[in-house]
């Protein structure tokens, strides 16, 4: 998980898996940053 | 993980302290949670509370069965269920798959006989879990 580039808004997100044609995966976190 | 994540999914991290706004949005009551959701929003699939990476890779691909299933999309659904049952057989996430396999199944064909198969191996391979007794019913 450490490794995998997090995009931080959900729009922008969603917005890229739909030009990509995949699902989003949203991670609601409370880990330290 | 890293490999599995990035073919199926645009990963998208919202931290309670920057976006708690967006934990209201997609009603995150806890963390961790993760929503598998279509490019609208839709929400698909979503469990909570941490798990190690062989059951978190169960219940992401659990997901994608359930996300395809809800498109429509039964043969595809029940590959990914069978995946999970076949590739991570000790989570908690594979007699539900087993399950939803059946149905995939069922749904796709019109016929009963992959019901009772999936009641068979549940009652065989997983005895305890829930998903041996939701499927009871098709041993009849």
């Amino acid at each position: 998980m450490a490794d995998i580039q997090w995009i931080r808004d959900a729009d922008q997100g969603l917005q890229m898996a739909k030009s990509q044609g995949k699902m989003a995966l949203l991670d609601f976190s409370a880990a330290p940053m | 993980m890293q490999d599995f994540i990035t073919q199926h999914f645009i990963p998208i991290r919202i931290h309670v302290k920057e976006k708690p706004q967006d934990f209201q949005r997609f009603k995150a009551e806890w963390t961790p949670t993760l929503i598998l959701a279509e490019p609208d929003g839709t929400e698909r699939f979503r469990f909570c509370g941490f798990l190690p990476a062989e059951d978190f890779l169960a219940e992401l691909q659990l997901g994608l069965g359930k996300a395809a299933f809800s498109r429509g999309q039964f043969e595809e659904a029940k590959r990914d269920f069978e995946a999970v049952a076949k590739d991570y057989p000790q989570s908690a996430a594979a007699p539900e798959a087993i399950y939803w396999a059946g149905v995939s199944a069922y749904k796709q064909s019109g016929k009963p006989d992959p019901l009772k198969q999936a009641g068979e191996d549940l009652r065989k391979k997983y005895p305890a879990s829930e998903w041996a007794k939701k499927s009871s019913v098709w041993l009849n």
